[in-house]
């Protein structure tokens, strides 16, 4: 489904222009002091910087430049980040480190989730452009980005691109690398929870090409963290795998399976 | 570059404060010229006045700090309320077949 963004990558941004939304003006304060955006914390805040893009995505504006398909990318997982940082907040301690009320502060956790929501719909529903005329990364630089692109949930045409290549480039595209690109799909896939064994199951996620990609899969607290040279996407995980202990990943050509062990003291079985 | 001798003038404005505290130059290109000269003086005096400097608050870590007799701790505290951060990611072993 189509959102009213456009998105055009290759192209400089210039600084957000209009008026900020309060709650926009507020993220930068709340984020920027007591979290310690600039100095922030080891895992999930951490290398996050609101200039290279969160705040364009969250503005209203109908159109938003990025220099590269990577910035995007980036800014989007840098997006996610922070809302599953905020939804594991407790509204209270939210409260105190913006120096908020009790009730003013979860008002305020819930407005800027809901902004962040609406900014992460409206991004993967945005149109996208890209443009080389500035900046031509290579093929495989370019695949790499597209894959970032495709983890967070954002889609590219491979037609588009292929429009867009020729105008700058000496050489149009090799078959080779149209075929890498349509061959390209978005994750979204939730994951599915299966029984492979007595005690042992597996959370599986299917992605198109998953097991050819240099993926890092990790865990934060009811999440699956997939990082993809500094871009990350998070899939929730069902509630019975907090009481499970993670094994190892397993990266097949279409699918990621991430095996759980049930303890039977923890768990036992009727 | 300040001058030999010369003090440099303190941080009283949000857009200089982000800044000094790490914050790149462009920042200030994101913000309307009123939000980035608010005047934050008197908020940093009292943050001063009970030790805690805005570098300091960001830079403290796991010390944490009594504000307003309530325990702050720069990260997230767990569910116990102990003062491991919980954001951080465990990362798995992974296997291609």
């Amino acid at each position: 489904m189509h959102s009213d963004l456009r998105i055009t990558c290759g192209v400089e941004p210039e600084s957000v222009a209009g008026s900020i939304p309060d709650a926009l003006a507020h993220l930068i304060h709340s984020l920027s002091a007591p979290f310690g955006f600039f100095t922030p914390t080891r895992g999930l805040l951490d290398g996050l910087n609101l200039s290279r893009g969160v705040f364009s995505l969250l503005s209203d504006q109908t159109q938003v430049d990025f220099a590269s398909v990577n910035q995007l990318a980036q800014a989007v997982s840098d997006l996610e980040s922070i809302h599953l940082v905020l939804s594991q907040i407790d509204s209270e301690e939210f409260a105190i480190w913006c120096g908020l009320g009790k009730n003013e502060g979860r008002v305020h956790l819930l407005d800027l989730m809901g902004m962040i929501d609406r900014a992460l719909i409206r991004v993967r529903g945005a149109q996208l452009q890209l443009n080389f005329a500035e900046y031509r990364p290579s093929p495989k630089a370019l695949f790499r980005s597209l894959t970032q692109l495709g983890l967070v949930g954002v889609g590219c045409d491979a037609r588009q691109l292929q429009r867009a290549w020729p105008t700058s480039a000496r050489k149009p595209l090799s078959n080779k690398w149209k075929s890498q690109y349509e061959s390209m799909k978005v994750l979204k896939d939730t994951g599915t929870l299966v029984e492979r064994e007595p005690s042992i199951f597996s959370f599986e996620v299917k992605w198109k090409g998953v097991g050819n990609m240099d993926l890092a899969v990790g865990l934060m607290r009811n999440h699956l963290v997939l990082e993809l040279s500094g871009v990350r996407r998070f899939v929730e995980l069902p509630a019975a795998c907090s009481r499970m202990e993670p094994g190892v990943v397993r990266l097949s050509k279409n699918r990621l399976a991430l095996d759980f062990t049930v303890d039977e003291s923890e768990w036992p079985r009727s | 570059m300040s001058e030999p001798g010369k003090e440099e003038a303190p941080v009283t404005d949000l857009g200089s404060w982000l800044i000094s505290v790490g914050a790149p130059e462009s920042i200030t290109d994101l913000m309307p010229s009123e939000m980035a000269g608010l005047d934050i003086a008197p908020l940093l005096a009292l943050l001063s006045g009970i030790g805690l400097s805005g570098s300091g608050l960001m830079g403290s870590g796991l010390m944490g700090s009594e504000l307003g007799g309530v325990r702050v701790a720069n990260g997230l505290l767990d569910g116990a309320g102990g003062k491991a951060l919980t954001d951080e990611i465990r990362w798995l072993p992974v296997i291609r077949s």
